[in-house]
């Protein structure tokens, strides 16, 4: 008679399992949550400090050559700029650590929430005009991040 | 201009992830660990061309963004910076001829929707 059965029948061999496709070193819900919501403060932040600081220099929409030394010379010696870099540097990190120990199908669309809480950011701390329109596109994008994110995860997961 | 400045971000960042995952696999390989190796795979990425022309992309991109919300609000340059995804999907789609899943192709439509309302809004 054929053995419907298999390996993970035995309670043991499916805690065994389960523990295998558990990441080196990985983390618990609470934890998780706290990373994550310091890794959008660290984004939104970083870019909250550029866009302040690129505001304070002027607008470089002209593109010169010599607009770029400018914009070269800025983002190396503003400090509001340099705090922006440190904080996207922070979460580049901070990011690449939370992908190695948290399930990419939780990480990937918390982080896609990046996009509406850079919006949010624009418009209640750099005082940016948002319309319903925009918060609907940003509604799309945000979704679309996500979606997007999550359908690359079968080959990321392969690679972590 | 901004669309331009959009459209350097989207292509010096795509170019710059290619070229990053083409250098660190060549000096990661075989993957391995104690500090000595590490001291050799970082002595190999110095020296790894493709790791040199991302870090140049990355620079332009930065560089790009910088212009950029020097007159671009930023509640309009981070959505309009995701097309990045949608450029990205019809490249390996049309020219490296990759499969795009359905769920991609989803995710990539509600981008392009979003972006074009948040940019005329």
């Amino acid at each position: 008679m054929k053995q419907h059965g298999n390996a993970h029948d035995n309670p043991a061999d499916r805690t065994g399992a389960v523990a295998a496709r558990m990441r080196p070193g990985a983390i618990g819900v609470g934890r998780a949550a706290i990373l994550l919501v310091v890794a959008i403060a660290l984004q939104a932040g970083g870019n909250v400090c550029l866009s302040m600081g690129m505001k304070q220099l002027g607008s470089v929409a002209d593109m010169t050559p010599a607009a770029w030394v400018l914009v070269a010379r800025t983002a190396v010696t503003s400090p509001t700029l340099l705090v922006g870099i440190g904080c996207l540097a922070g979460f580049f990190f901070l990011f690449g650590y939370i992908l190695a120990r948290v399930d990419l199908s939780v990480a990937v669309p918390v982080i896609s929430l990046e996009v509406a809480v850079n919006v949010a950011a624009g418009h209640w701390i750099l005082g940016e005009q948002v319309s319903a329109l925009h918060w609907l596109g940003t509604a799309l994008v945000t979704v679309g991040v996500a979606l997007v994110g999550l359908s690359a995860r079968p080959k990321l997961e392969h690679h972590l | 201009m901004g669309w331009l400045l959009i459209a350097i971000m989207v292509v010096s960042d795509s170019g710059s992830d290619i070229l990053m995952a083409r250098g660190m696999r060549q000096v990661i390989d075989p993957p391995s660990r104690g500090l000595a190796r590490l001291l050799a795979v970082f002595r190999a990425a110095l020296r790894n061309p493709s790791l040199f022309g991302s870090a140049a992309l990355g620079t332009v991109h930065l560089g790009a963004f910088l212009a950029l919300l020097s007159f671009w609000d930023l509640s309009l340059v981070i959505p309009a910076a995701a097309l990045d995804y949608v450029v990205g999907t019809l490249g390996a789609r049309f020219l490296l001829g990759e499969s795009v899943t359905p769920l991609r192709w989803v995710g990539v439509c509600l981008i392009s929707a979003g972006v074009a309302l948040a940019s005329v809004s």
